[in-house]
């Protein structure tokens, strides 16, 4: 008996499978590793260097760009800033979307692909575009100024973007706006998981739609809404194009993120030359940040998985 | 079978994603290789000497422009004509800063196009430090820099180490600001051109009751307060009679931003926006924002610089003259007495282009530079933007377009101060002063002010001296880095006199 050839022959697809996969990565890899990790590596290169960007790296400094960032008043300013815009961006935008998700996964609901696709736009508009629209439409002397002096409703122009308070909560609502599409999509996809045996049987016993709501959909969407929380703070917490094209960081100062700061040393400006080295460290310590939020949220997200669905667990075997 | 196809197919898509991204795309000329001259050696200064004749292969030149548009077309297009062979491909960059990146990245990466107006962010000397500049000693040998208004070709400027680096463009004295006034505007509420204010007091009280005539609609005064380098040239300018020594104090060697100057001045503008003398947009709006509310009738007065000229008279996109020469005028801006004001500058010239050492087309590149040389100082006459570098009594023939070119260009000679500078007492000091560029705040007193005038700041004070602070440390630092090759007292000149030309 030949036992043999079978298992070579089994053993030669599985290994062209493996190739094949293999050469369907490959290109993503070699990008990730050429445009992500080769620039986050260095980053951490250059940080330790006072270096302008021209020339070999020579000049040394230690954790001396770190040190200076730590007494940099503008840093804390515009790591303040990114917290209240990551904050408040991320509430407005998951709840929002949470509330549209659920208006639209009503099986009652006419006309569900249009909202869908008109909610989902602005998530494929660029984001400086955006910006630019928004910053002409609310400007001093933009469509909504002459509008509202129009109407009567003001008789001198608001300050959209020269009142510190306001060009913050403009960012903030654009900002939102701009990412409620995609998170909106998310939590449809969630919500689509559930299984409508079981809001069938809560009908019978009883329930109405808010006890559904407490008891059925939200602990089910814990995992989701810990991913999606994820997800959004995430992408919150990096801002440039918008916040550049929008405000630019005014008026001065006030809506200028983290981001916006790493570039102004990243970059030669109006305010002068280059310190990669200074812009890198501040990149390490957002980036290090981020990585201490993510952690955590993953935490959550962890725990949430698993109280969800031991919850609904206990509510099944209640009835 | 389909398997060795779908593998051949994927390799063939990533050889094309990798050739796709390492091709280089600034130079496109076709025929480098059949150019009848060898690209510049390892000193960018060494070329077969002959140029090409008329009817020789095509070659393609590229340059980057970034001041106005319309610059180098009348220029480019000469040549081209008597060259037929070789196309000058002219990018315009965006203006008011938004060049800066794509010169960056062009200088890091080494894909500079051939020739370029100066990147406002690297000097001279850093750049030729990095060897991406192409010397210009065949196109201005020293017997002819007597041609050019004086330290157009200074070491540090125009030259470093004896060789010249820079094709200069305008004349030392470009950017000074002026008042340019919408003479219709004026007539429709019953003003001539005599009864514009000379002083601040003058202006305010004017303004108030042009606003008040014209029913509130129209406002006295305009300018880009957004435009970062403007609002940074009007403060150093209209501080000068308050505070002669200016910014940089050369007979302490030390930055100084809380003056007097700075501070009246601010509040001034402060006051004019809160009694509605300036316009409400002011405090949002760009320079190309001010040139519409000048044009349209929002504003009597626009603040300018000696270029704004050149910007009022250009057609519209559909070219229409809606506003023409006739319907301006210009006139120095009020000052705080009505009496001079000026801005200080160190020599060179006020713009110039470079040539990449990287440059395949030597010869014609040089051919080009010889024929602007020749040509173009006539046309920046012509188009009013601005004096030349070359001296204007050998341009005789020019006539700017504009009868106002005159009183333009007799405000830019009396709105200028020189002043010393250091590299006359080190050439040393060149690392120095590009390592406090790199130092230096992110700040100046063009964003303080505008934070001031947007009600961001209260108190100037604090900022100014800030400023003042972090410049200073910047500047020490950079002289510390130094290693004693430069001292804190070669940037100190006891014998200069603030307000007075330096003749040192």
């Amino acid at each position: 008996m030949q036992t043999g050839k079978p298992k070579k022959k089994l053993h030669q697809q599985l290994r062209r499978k493996y190739m094949w996969a293999y050469i369907f990565v490959l290109p993503q890899v070699l990008y990730f590793l050429l445009a992500s990790a080769y620039p986050i590596v260095m980053s951490y290169v250059y940080s330790f260097y006072e270096w302008d960007g021209l020339g070999p790296l020579t000049r040394f400094v230690g954790f001396s760009n770190y040190n200076e960032l730590l007494h940099d008043e503008m840093f804390w300013n515009s790591f303040y800033n990114a917290m209240i815009y990551g904050v408040s961006a991320t509430i407005i935008t998951v709840v929002s979307s949470f509330l549209l998700a659920l208006v639209l996964n009503d099986v009652n609901m006419k006309g569900k692909t249009i909202y869908r696709t008109i909610y989902f736009l602005p998530v494929v508009t660029v984001s400086s575009i955006i910006g630019i629209m928004f910053n002409n439409i609310f400007g001093i002397q933009g469509f909504a100024n002459q509008f509202l002096q129009s109407i009567g409703w003001i008789h001198e122009p608001i300050r959209f973007w020269l009142d510190p308070v306001l060009a913050m909560i403009m960012l903030i609502l654009v900002g939102s706006w701009k990412h409620i599409g995609v998170v909106m999509i998310y939590w449809l996809a969630g919500l689509q998981m559930i299984q409508i045996d079981l809001y069938e049987a809560a009908k019978i016993d009883g329930a109405n739609y808010w006890k559904m709501l407490m008891r059925i959909t939200l602990p089910l969407l814990k995992p989701v809404a810990a991913t999606i929380l994820l997800l959004t703070v995430g992408s919150s917490l990096h801002v440039f194009d918008l916040v550049r094209t929008l405000t630019n960081g005014g008026p001065y100062h006030h809506t200028e993120t983290i981001e916006l700061f790493i570039y102004e040393y990243a970059f030669a400006t109006k305010f002068g030359g280059v310190r990669v080295g200074y812009a890198s460290a501040a990149g390490v310590y957002l980036g290090i940040f981020v990585l201490f939020v993510s952690l955590f949220l993953g935490w959550l997200g962890m725990k949430a998985g698993s109280s969800g669905s031991s919850k609904i667990g206990k509510e099944v075997s209640k009835s | 079978m389909k398997k060795s196809i779908s593998l051949i197919l994927m390799l063939v898509l990533i050889f094309s994603a990798v050739l796709a991204g390492c091709s280089k795309g600034n130079n496109e000329a076709k025929n480098s290789d059949a150019s009848p001259s060898q690209s510049a050696s390892a000193t960018g200064s060494q070329s077969n000497s002959q140029t090409p004749a008329p009817g020789a292969e095509k070659v393609v030149i590229t340059m980057w422009n970034r001041l106005n548009k319309a610059t180098f077309d009348n220029v480019i297009a000469g040549f081209q004509e008597k060259y037929p062979n070789i196309t000058v491909k002219l990018e315009n960059l965006p203006e008011g800063g938004g060049d800066v990146a794509q010169y960056q990245a062009a200088v890091n990466g080494n894909e500079l196009p051939d020739i370029f107006v100066r990147p406002t962010e690297y000097s001279v000397a850093q750049l030729v430090k990095l060897g991406r500049l192409h010397d210009l000693d065949e196109v201005f040998p020293k017997e002819g820099f007597g041609d050019y208004t004086e330290g157009t070709f200074a070491e540090g400027y125009g030259s470093i180490d004896g060789k010249v680096y820079t094709f200069p463009l305008f004349s030392s004295l470009h950017g000074a600001l002026m008042m340019y006034y919408n003479k219709k505007v004026l007539e429709s509420v019953g003003y001539t051109a005599a009864d514009i204010p000379k002083s601040w007091d003058e202006l305010l009280a004017f303004g108030k009751e042009f606003n008040q005539k014209s029913g509130g609609k129209v406002y006295a005064l305009g300018f880009g307060a957004k435009t970062n380098y403007f609002a940074t040239y009007l403060m150093n300018q209209q501080a000068s009679p308050i505070t002669p020594e200016g910014q940089f104090n050369f007979l302490t060697g030390q930055y100084n931003f809380n003056t007097q100057g700075y501070i009246e001045t601010m509040q001034f503008y402060k006051k004019a926006y809160d009694e509605k003398v300036l316009h409400p947009a002011t405090i949002d709006a760009d320079t190309g924002k001010a040139y519409t509310l000048l044009k349209t009738g929002e504003v009597a007065f626009m603040m300018g610089g000696n270029w704004s000229g050149e910007y009022l008279s250009q057609p519209d996109k559909d070219g229409n003259v809606a506003f023409t020469t006739d319907d301006w005028g210009v006139v120095p801006i009020p000052s705080k007495n009505g009496g001079p004001q000026y801005q200080y500058f160190e020599g060179g010239s006020g713009e110039y282009l470079y040539v990449s050492k990287e440059t395949k087309h030597w010869p014609e590149v040089k051919l080009f530079l010889e024929y602007m040389r020749d040509n173009f100082y006539g046309s920046v006459i012509e188009t009013g933007q601005t004096m030349p570098s070359k001296k204007v009594e050998l341009i005789p023939d020019a006539k700017p377009k504009f009868a106002q070119y005159t009183d333009i260009s007799k405000m830019m000679v009396e709105f200028k101060r020189l002043t010393p500078t250091v590299y006359a007492h080190n050439p040393a000091a060149t690392s120095v002063v590009a390592q406090y560029n790199n130092y230096k705040p992110k700040e100046n007193v063009g964003s303080i002010f505008l934070g001031y005038l947007q009600g961001q700041l209260k108190d100037l004070d604090k900022p100014l001296q800030k400023l003042t602070d972090d410049s200073n440390a910047a500047l020490k630092r950079a002289i510390d880095e130094a290693g004693g090759a430069v001292k804190a007292e070669d940037f100190v000149f006891p014998d200069w006199v603030p307000g007075e030309n330096y003749k040192g």
